[in-house]
């Protein structure tokens, strides 16, 4: 029966399981260190409950989802990731079997068919393994801008990993040919063998085989014990974040307070140990580096370094934010926009936004330092109830009609919310009213809320200052419930975001939809046949709210189709993979330089299609765009929002 | 320990002008935002920064009723150590000067060796009650403060004062003494959270005329020095907004000149020798001087 000689030329085994307790202690004492380092984590009460998710963790971890979105590291992964478990499971039988059942009760089940095919996958899977590795050497070699593999550690790491699949193969076919067993079903071992300089005597060869075995046995140990050391333990930690992140929807912040108003004394200053985590779980391979589009040469900010950077500093301090010292790495927090393109791209969806607004909430509501520029935004929404600091009573300014007026609290069919930027922003007013427009036409039964607004608090969330949403979240919250709001309509994706997602933790439960939605609800009825009429090359730019946030992307692309007569074009980065204007997470209110560069490459990418029309539904991405477009002096590009196209093309005669 | 006794006074700002009846002498009350006075914030952020240098007792006082709390409390949080609140009915209709007389009982009964309150309050503008609290209490006052520079010894402080645009000075006064703050370089800080929730519960301590022992008579007097007979508001200005499709040169150009196209700037472009040449035309066209050998 065919079978496999164990330790064949191999002697003073005592050392083999000398070394691999050493390995071992080495990596338990590593892997203690990283428990005891999570167990300074916050336990995350409140949210939603851990249950362990398999499927997550079958897509992600087990078929490795997340990173085949890329083909060449995907299956560069993949290869190594599945080679290497194969070969560790069949390692760990063969020391079942050989040091358990063996001595013990005398059974082996490592031969016959069985160890051909044992031995065939080993060898298929080891091959895959290396070629894998081969990818990997390629890529950090070939293609300096590749940047997952930094540093010694990684260097050492990889390198070992390819001198243990090598000399792996080459001490099987030394092992074939000493023993000069006839295996095709170890091909990769047996071609090997037959390779192997005929030079060899049968004492060299040992010597060689024996040599061989050593280093391949130490270097295998020396990437056990590297584990818990090096970014290897994205190993242990994305398993087990992919088994345990709980079921949030995307986006989704988790509260401050405890109701009746009340702080946890740790809950600004640490970091909940699924953050903790996760910080463990990344390994830095820089794919949200590459699609921020916050980074660049003058930007600060970086996810990845956001994430290598925290994960090192709470160490240090033992995971307490207070410690964050370092100037320019905090900077970069106030830079980032909240677009979760980071989020949406990482292998094993990280929430990196998430952390970084925990930091800005530790930075504002625990040490009051912010941008300058945020605190009179964070003052006028405290006393004016409006970013701009305009006042109730100019929250009634866009409306021009007195068919619009009849319509201020009258409570008739569902609410219109207009929100801060339609209300004030000039730009937008033209929005809001093109909007109510459309209902009039539409015979919508709705009613505006008008200066019973106030902010929806989404500005005051992401820039940290958690005290002052929750403010803004129950002012609103009480209007609705004195007017019976059941079904409200948005204008802008930010306030559709909070009211949907947000507002049910302090019992706000409402139908709450954007206004594309309604606008394909009603196109889908067929209620009103919009014309199909416009002749403009149009491209419509996805918000990140409504888009990653919420996955709406076919609606507004339903509506727009059905007024378009060309169709809609779409842009290079279009849906998941859309870029932010470069308002989002505040930065429309600090306006820093990222904002304008961020729109300006955005427009650029518009131009490239010869499009005429940009058409966008968030009021922030239409007032980015209009400044780009401003100054860059661009001729024969407008920016509209999608409420002001189907004012466009509404039937005509219908007005009244 | 010294004790410092910052007052501040919630004002009532009209945002719009369209809430105002002048005639009616009605306002919409939707049309009134209500804040801390700025100033004061200005004086209690003084205060605040002081007591984290030298050993001190800060404590807030506002003529304010029970409505206004919420709002004090988030400036208290700013780090005031106690705070008082004076009310009683009718106390809304009450003018500098008897404003004056209730804070000074109150600060002598508190014991407070330097007062701090804003110059002026962003509604009414009186710019008095800082002088006549310094009277009531026979204390010196020092006006426009915009910081403390330094504690000599126990009993007297350095206070840097602006007096012109670009000037200052510094001037010693004894305490107990007033300062009348006005904006200064630091601004006041944004309270972090453990100090609003702190605040939030704290008991904020009531004084009544009946408390301050305040005597009506007087009081009735004080309220009776001065009068606003009219209230007269001038007509809504219309702020020019240019048009925002401009680019933002033009626009920038527009604001700068207040939307008048007659004010338009000339720019003179070229070597010196024309540069020069094409100025004094220029002038000579504006008629600044007469150009030699008219005249």
């Amino acid at each position: 029966m065919e079978s496999r000689e164990i330790f064949w030329n191999i002697s003073q085994i005592g050392w083999l399981y000398a070394l691999t307790f050493i390995a071992f202690l080495l990596l338990f004492y590593g892997c203690y260190d990283h428990v005891k380092f999570w167990g300074t984590g916050r336990k995350t009460g409140g949210g939603p409950p851990l249950r362990l998710r398999w499927k997550s963790f079958l897509s992600l971890a087990l078929f490795q989802r997340g990173i085949l979105k890329r083909a060449y590291p995907g299956i560069m992964h993949l290869f190594i990731f599945w080679g290497i478990i194969v070969l560790f499971i069949g390692t760990v039988l063969l020391a079942i079997e050989h040091d358990f059942l063996k001595p013990i009760f005398s059974y082996s089940f490592i031969r016959g068919n069985f160890y051909k095919v044992y031995s065939f996958f080993l060898d298929l899977f080891g091959l895959l393994a290396v070629i894998g590795t081969v990818m990997m050497l390629m890529r950090k070699y070939l293609f300096p801008e590749y940047r997952g593999v930094r540093g010694r550690p990684d260097t050492l790491a990889v390198w070992s990993l390819f001198f243990v699949l090598v000399t792996g193969f080459l001490v099987e076919s030394a092992r074939i040919r000493g023993t000069g067993a006839e295996e095709p079903f170890s091909p990769i071992g047996y071609v090997l063998s037959a390779l192997l300089p005929r030079l060899f005597d049968a004492e060299s060869l040992q010597l060689f085989h024996e040599v061989l075995w050593w280093i391949h046995l130490v270097l295998a140990l020396i990437l056990i014990a590297m584990i818990p050391y090096t970014k290897l333990f994205h190993i242990i930690a994305g398993s087990f974040l992919t088994l345990s992140d709980p079921k949030v929807k995307k986006g989704i912040l988790s509260p401050v307070f405890s109701e009746p108003l009340r702080l946890e004394p740790d809950r600004l200053t640490r970091l909940s140990r699924l953050q903790l985590l996760s910080l463990a779980a990344c390994t830095q391979c820089g794919r949200c580096e590459e699609v921020c589009p916050v980074v660049s040469d003058q930007s600060l900010l970086s996810p990845r370094r956001v994430m290598d950077g925290l994960r090192r500093e709470l160490q240090r301090s033992n995971n307490h934010l207070g410690f964050l010292q370092n100037g320019a790495f905090l900077a970069g927090f106030w830079e980032c926009l909240a677009c979760r393109l980071c989020e949406e791209e990482c292998p094993i969806s990280l929430k990196v936004a998430e952390k970084i607004v925990d930091v800005r909430r530790h930075q504002v509501m625990a040490l009051s330092q912010f941008p300058a520029e945020l605190r009179s935004v964070f003052r006028n929404v405290e006393t004016f109830g409006d970013p701009f600091g305009e006042g109730k009573y100019a929250r009634e300014d866009w409306i021009q009609g007195e068919a619009v007026k009849r319509r201020l609290r009258n409570r008739n069919g569902c609410l219109v919310w207009i929100g801060c930027q339609s209300a004030f922003h000039e730009r937008n007013k033209k929005v809001a009213w093109a909007f109510t427009k459309l209902l009039d036409v539409l015979s919508i039964d709705y009613f505006l809320l008008g200066k019973e607004e106030v902010c929806c608090g989404d500005l005051a969330r992401r820039t940290g200052n958690e005290y002052l949403f929750r403010d803004s979240v129950l002012k609103n919250i009480d209007t609705f419930r004195r007017y019976g709001v059941q079904k409200i309509v948005t204008l802008c994706p930010h306030c559709f975001h909070v009211m949907k997602e947000e507002y049910p933790h302090w019992g706000g439960h409402y139908e709450v939809l954007h206004y594309t939605e309604l606008m394909a609800e009603v196109i889908q009825q067929g209620k009103v046949p919009f014309s199909k009429s416009l002749d403009k090359k149009t491209v419509y730019h996805d918000s990140c709210y409504l888009g990653r946030y919420h996955d709406l992307y076919r609606e507004p692309r339903s509506v727009l189709n059905h007024v378009l007569m060309d169709g809609l074009m779409e842009m290079e980065k279009n849906r998941g993979s859309s870029v932010c204007c470069g308002a989002g997470g505040g930065n429309f209110w600090t306006r820093g330089n990222t904002g304008e560069r961020i729109n300006a490459t955005r427009l650029e990418e518009v131009c490239d299609k010869g499009a005429q029309i940009i058409c966008t539904s968030c009021p922030y991405c239409l007032v980015m765009f209009e400044e780009a477009i401003r100054n860059q002096e661009r001729q024969g590009l407008v920016a509209m929002d999608l409420a002001e196209l189907l004012d466009l093309v509404k039937p005509s005669g219908t007005e009244k | 320990m010294i004790k410092i006794i910052v007052c501040l006074k919630v004002v009532n700002q009209l945002c719009s002008e369209r809430g105002f009846d002048a005639v009616k002498r009605t306002i919409d009350p939707d049309c009134i935002v209500k804040m801390v006075n700025p100033a004061d914030e200005y004086a209690l952020e003084m205060a605040v920064h002081l007591k984290e240098r030298e050993e001190a007792e800060v404590i807030a006082l506002s003529i304010a009723p029970e409505d206004d709390e919420k709002l004090l409390r988030f400036c208290f949080a700013m780090g005031a150590d106690r705070a008082y609140r004076i009310w009683e009915d009718g106390f809304d209709r009450l003018n500098g000067p008897a404003i004056a007389y209730l804070l000074s009982l109150a600060i002598r009964r508190l014991q407070g060796n330097l007062v701090l309150c804003g110059r002026r309050s962003a509604d009414a503008n009186g710019n008095e009650v800082g002088g006549y609290l310094a009277e009531f209490l026979g204390f010196p006052v020092v006006s426009g403060v915009t910081s403390i520079e330094a504690f000599e010894g126990r009993d007297k402080v350095i206070c840097r004062r602006r007096i012109e645009r670009k000037g200052w000075d510094l001037i010693e006064t004894a305490i107990p003494a007033v300062l009348r703050v006005d904006r200064g370089e630091r601004e006041p800080r944004y309270p972090n959270i453990f100090s609003i929730l702190a605040w939030s519960e704290r008991e904020i301590h009531l004084f009544n005329q009946v408390s301050l022992e305040a005597n009506s008579l007087y009081l009735e007097e004080c309220n009776s020095l001065t009068r606003v007979l009219e209230w007269i508001r001038p007509k809504p200005k219309k702020v020019f907004t240019p048009k925002s499709n401009l680019p933002p040169e033009e626009r920038i150009k527009l604001v700068l000149s207040g939307g008048m196209d007659k004010k338009k700037a000339e720019f003179i472009r070229g070597e010196t020798r024309e540069i020069v040449s094409q100025m004094v035309d220029l002038l000579a066209k504006q008629k600044c001087f007469k150009p030699e050998g008219e005249g």
